[in-house]
């Protein structure tokens, strides 16, 4: 029961009240209206005319994929290409990759490893989210397309699953040593092709105050300390498999990670990293082109992706390449090969036949020979003559060596595939380090892989 | 008599001159030099890696390569033309504003529609109610649930979706902070008031709203803080390529993985991008900091 | 804020004055209107903010993986199980990492940010630029705030590097195991004293002179002053500053991504969380990572409010 003065009271707010709510009812409407009218984007609009590519940060193939975009909006007016690109050190682009694949929000996708080798036996634990979203159906197969066949058949194999290509492999990244053939020429150095040779060259340059060789970890950890452990791993344990395919070996159980081959590997290893620049660890991995192309070390451990920054960084370096030897048998010494920059279609994209277009257009000589030169990867198609500075760089070893996941084998349990049981490059960081001995890290590995 | 004895309370450390021993003199000369070297301290630290990065974004390239310690000769002004346009800054900038702006405001309002009732004890359970919002400054990330949630709800990759679902995480904050402002004005107030025949949101914007102003502001600033500086969910509640809709800080990471030559429009970037904040908060460190002592007083 | 006391309430009482509170005094229809209100914040609250995380909760039974049509497969305890097994290695170490980050960052705000404050009490426009100095990493925000101290500790080239050169000295910063954590402690400290600072501030205004002048007259030391008088008057300002560091140190996650993604033993558990959801795409383990976080925030979170507000009663009463 309401105090008579307060029944007074409510006639009086009542109206005031309803004008009040039905104000601010109004208000949040027409300001939510505004808004919508203010964002221009939505997903899922399926005119047909617009095409979204993804691709992580990697600036001579955002350059590039920038610039063949350009290409073929001019070559189809009315289509809007849009590249979306995240970075892919530790963490954006998988985000972004991955809620792009949940919500269908874009119609062409880039990943930076590639589906084959499954393993032998496939649990929910050992494949990658891209290699489970393959198997699914996330993506569209490709076959029949007419440009599927001016790719190599290595490229092709390796986005093949149960007789169906899933992906394009516009090229690969060649890991070796690169070095200055001024402060090579200075101190009468010739290249190295067998281990010897390699640490006399180490030494040598060591006691002139040259800092041999560098690289850093910095924000990106031990996995780059691959450009050591692939090469050993791919020149001293790789032939001394029968067969010679380290990974099939290990998975089916015939070779074991506690082999002496292996040892020898990660002696060298050891060897090797003492003439990285002090401070390695932290030296900012972005900052390894500049630091070589200005002269602060005679070699690189890096990969081909980053001689555009070299080159960038200081036009006038002259340099070259050669595989890191780290047998004394020259033959074992082979650059390796990472497929790198595969496009894939989304099965779920409303802009299917646009953007087979756009593959078709990709694939044509003169355009991927822009591609190839812009962005110095090595070619993966069948034919092409290319110009591109990596190509001066890599001389002989342009498109040759051997795929590194023949021999790296498939351990990945989740999507980084570093973070593995036992974790793979953090135990060879620690090797290094001498904080653990190679029998203690063999037998790490060995138990972990056993569990699998 | 001992005007200086509040040493630390006040700024000037004079006195009359009349209590001139030496002890004394010499005892006011060390506070004031201590207090100098503390001041130069406290600047130096936190301005100097500030300072650092903006002289960044004035060298070139091959200078920040070769010397990046030493100053820039001259200033070399494409960083920021670069930087503006290569990450589309413009229109980054206007959305980060409207995103902040709007979401925070909208949280604030909400925050004292809650913090009233509870402050004043106008609903039954309003203990729970509280350490249930409390409760809400420890919830863990979910942000992939979230990214779910506003795909059903249709607020994946839109502006309104983006600015909803930054209202959220001022909630707590702001109710526990408002609450104990409306704790402390008198419930007396509300007698008189309330005869007049206002309405409650009319009292709410007439009578309340002035009356902690101070802790409204600061509600609304630490808000904006948080959506202006978010820097996973650009990338996850928005699509990769939806450019026009993307904020300052995931436009600054256009800049962030590339090599070391492009550090210097990173920096010039980064310029750009604080460059408001500082302001803003520039503007408005008195009030805040008013804010702060009824803060504490309150508790 | 007094109430009237329990005599002159019920002498009003007698009276038949009847005093009006707010309760009493609203109509139906601002009833309404407060309860819509309440409802709204609520709704958004619930909707955004205890759904996802319930929903996390249920996500870390799970194996869920996230493209279109993805089975859910209920795995029960084992994504907390591996935690301690050799599965997953970096629980324990991210356990450890964080209770060290959060003692550390706790302890070290709150005492640089009490001496700050009591150097910039003054108003003094020198003062004031100082204060906006001191506020600038707060208000520049985690990402900035994080590239500026890569930079700035930079092994090859930084300033830092240039300093600790003078020494004779090389490191890594933030790749070198040993300092990797205690700078990213530090630039954690660094970004958040402001607000401390600011609160220290207002409670350092608060306290009257009066106060002080009569220490000043017995004669109590400087230090003394600090210690027996200062302290205990800024129990509330203290009580805010060290919850919300603890809180706001157990949950971070930005920070450390930008300064070094958790490696090199900086990998906490809210570092952990993130890591294994958005960089693994284990999303069910990240989410049983984050629901024991989010227990052990609130099991050490609210005997540690109530002890904090226990003794502000105790030391203002």
């Amino acid at each position: 029961m309401l105090p008579s003065s307060n029944v007074k009271n409510l006639r009086r707010w009542a109206p005031g009240y309803r004008t009040w709510t039905a104000g601010a009812v109004a208000l949040v409407l027409v300001g939510s209206a505004a808004l919508a009218g203010c964002s221009s984007s939505s997903s899922g609009s399926s005119s047909g005319k617009s095409l979204k590519i993804i691709t992580w940060v990697n600036p001579p193939a955002v350059a590039a994929l920038k610039k063949i975009d350009a290409e073929f909006m001019k070559a189809n007016p009315g289509v809007k290409v849009t590249l979306g690109t995240a970075e892919n050190v530790n963490g954006p682009y998988k985000t972004m990759l991955q809620q792009t694949v949940d919500a269908s929000n874009a119609d062409i996708v880039t990943n930076v490893q590639q589906l084959q080798p499954l393993p032998l036996k496939i649990t929910s634990n050992n494949v990658t989210s891209w290699q489970t979203w393959t198997m699914h159906g996330v993506f569209a197969p490709l076959d029949g397309q007419p440009f599927l066949n001016d790719y190599s058949s290595g490229a092709k194999a390796a986005e093949t699953y149960q007789g169906k290509t899933y992906g394009i492999v516009s090229g690969e990244y060649q890991e070796g040593v690169f070095y200055n053939k001024q402060i090579f020429a200075k101190y009468h150095l010739s290249v190295p092709t067998t281990y010897t040779q390699f640490l006399s060259v180490l030494k040598t340059l060591k006691s002139k105050g040259v800092t041999p060789m560098w690289l850093g970890l910095g924000a990106v950890g031990p996995i780059y300390l691959q450009f050591l452990y692939y090469n050993l791993i791919s020149s001293v344990w790789q032939p001394a498999v029968p067969g010679g395919k380290l990974a099939t070996g290990l998975e089916s159980g015939s070779v074991k990670w506690t082999d002496p081959h292996f040892t020898q590997a990660m002696n060298e290893e050891k060897q090797l990293a003492a003439y990285l620049e002090p401070g390695y660890t932290g030296e900012a991995w972005q900052g390894m082109p500049g630091a070589f192309a200005t002269g602060k070390a005679a070699m690189l451990l890096d990969g081909s992706w980053d001689l555009a920054s070299v080159q960038q960084s200081n036009p006038n370096a002259q340099v070259g390449f050669f595989p890191l030897p780290g047998s004394n048998v020259a033959a074992n010494n082979q650059s390796e090969l990472q497929n790198d920059l595969t496009f894939s279609v989304l099965n779920a994209s409303k802009n299917k036949a646009l953007a087979m277009k756009w593959l078709a257009f990709f694939s044509k000589p003169n355009i991927y020979a822009q591609y190839v030169d812009i962005t110095g990867i090595s070619s993966s198609q069948t034919s092409g003559s290319f110009s591109s500075y990596a190509a001066k760089v890599l001389g002989s070893w342009f498109g040759k060596g051997d795929y590194y996941t023949n021999y790296f084998p498939v351990l990945a349990d989740t999507d980084s595939y570093w973070d593995q049981p036992a974790n793979w490059p953090t135990l060879q960081q620690d090797l290094i380090s001498g904080k653990k001995t190679p029998a203690q890290v063999e037998q790490l590995y060995q138990s972990a892989w056993q569990t699998q | 008599m001992t005007g200086s004895a509040l040493a630390g309370r006040t700024s000037t450390a004079g006195t009359t001159g009349m209590r001139g021993t030496s002890g004394a003199a010499v005892l006011r000369r060390k506070r004031r030099l201590s207090r100098l070297l503390t001041g130069i301290l406290i600047a130096v630290l936190f301005l100097a890696p500030v300072l650092y990065v903006v002289m960044i974004a004035f060298e070139t390239p091959t200078h920040f390569l070769t010397s990046p310690m030493t100053p820039p000769s001259s200033a070399h002004l494409s960083n920021f033309s670069q930087g503006w346009t290569g990450a589309d800054l413009a229109t980054e900038l206007v959305n980060t504003v409207i995103y902040s702006v709007v979401a925070s405001a909208v949280s604030t309002v909400l925050a004292l529609l809650i913090a009233y009732p509870l402050g004043r004890r106008l609903v039954r359970g309003h203990g729970a109610l509280y350490a249930l919002l409390a409760a809400g400054l420890f919830l863990p990330l979910a942000i992939i649930p979230l990214f779910i949630e506003a795909r059903i709800l249709h607020l994946y990759d839109n502006m309104p979706g983006y600015i909803i679902l930054h209202i959220e995480p001022g909630l707590p904050l702001g109710v526990v902070v408002l609450t104990a402002f409306v704790l402390a004005i008198p419930v007396e107030l509300d007698e008189a008031a309330w005869l007049d025949g206002t309405s409650y949101l009319g009292y709410l914007g007439r009578v309340i709203v002035p009356l902690i102003r101070p802790a409204l502001l600061i509600t609304f600033l630490y808000g904006m803080l948080g959506v202006w500086n978010d820097i996973i969910g650009p990338v996850v509640l928005l699509g990769a390529t939806s450019t026009n809709l993307f904020p300052i800080t995931r436009g600054i990471y256009t800049f962030y993985g590339q090599n070391e030559s492009a550090y210097t429009v990173f920096a010039a970037a980064l310029v750009i991008a604080s460059l408001p904040l500082v302001l803003l908060f520039a503007g408005t460190q008195r009030q805040l900091v008013r804010a702060a002592i009824a803060g504490s007083v309150k508790g | 804020m007094a109430t009237l006391s329990v005599r002159a309430r019920t002498a009003n009482w007698r009276l038949g004055k009847r005093r009006a509170s707010p309760a009493r005094l609203l109509g139906r229809g601002s009833r309404l209107t407060m309860w819509a209100g309440i409802l709204l914040g609520l709704a958004v609250y619930v909707l955004f903010g205890l759904v996802p995380a319930i929903a996390n909760v249920a996500v870390s039974f799970t194996n869920y993986a996230l493209y279109p049509g993805a089975p859910i497969n209920f795995t029960g305890w084992s994504n907390y199980t591996s935690m301690f097994t050799t599965e997953r290695p970096g629980f324990i170490q991210a356990l450890i990492a964080t209770v060290v980050f959060v003692t550390a960052v706790t302890v070290l705000q709150n005492l640089i940010a009490l001496a700050v404050a009591h150097r910039l009490v003054g108003d003094s426009r020198w003062n004031g630029v100082l204060r906006v100095f001191v506020f600038l990493p707060i208000v520049l925000g985690v990402t900035i705030v994080g590239l500026v101290w890569i930079l700035f500790f930079e092994p090859g080239q930084g300033p830092a590097a240039s300093l600790w050169g003078l020494f004779g000295a090389h490191s890594s910063f933030f790749g070198s195991a040993g300092l990797a954590l205690p700078l990213v402690i530090f630039v954690q400290v660094w970004q958040n004293i402001g607000f401390s600072c600011m609160v220290f501030i207002g409670g350092l205004k608060s306290i009257s002179p009066e106060i002080y002048e009569a220490a000043e007259i017995d004669g109590v030391s400087r230090w003394q002053r600090l210690r027996r008088l200062t302290f205990p008057m800024l129990a509330p300002a203290v009580s805010v500053n060290v919850l919300l560091a603890v809180v706001g140190s157990f949950t971070t996650y930005n920070l450390i991504y930008v300064l070094t993604a958790g490696q090199y033993g900086t990998m906490t558990l809210g570092m952990l969380s993130f890591d294994a959801a958005f960089v693994d795409s284990n999303l069910g383990y990240g989410a049983a990572v984050g629901t024991v976080l989010f227990a052990m925030t609130f099991v050490v979170a609210l005997p540690l409010m109530m002890y904090l507000r226990g003794r502000e009663r105790r030391l203002l009463t």
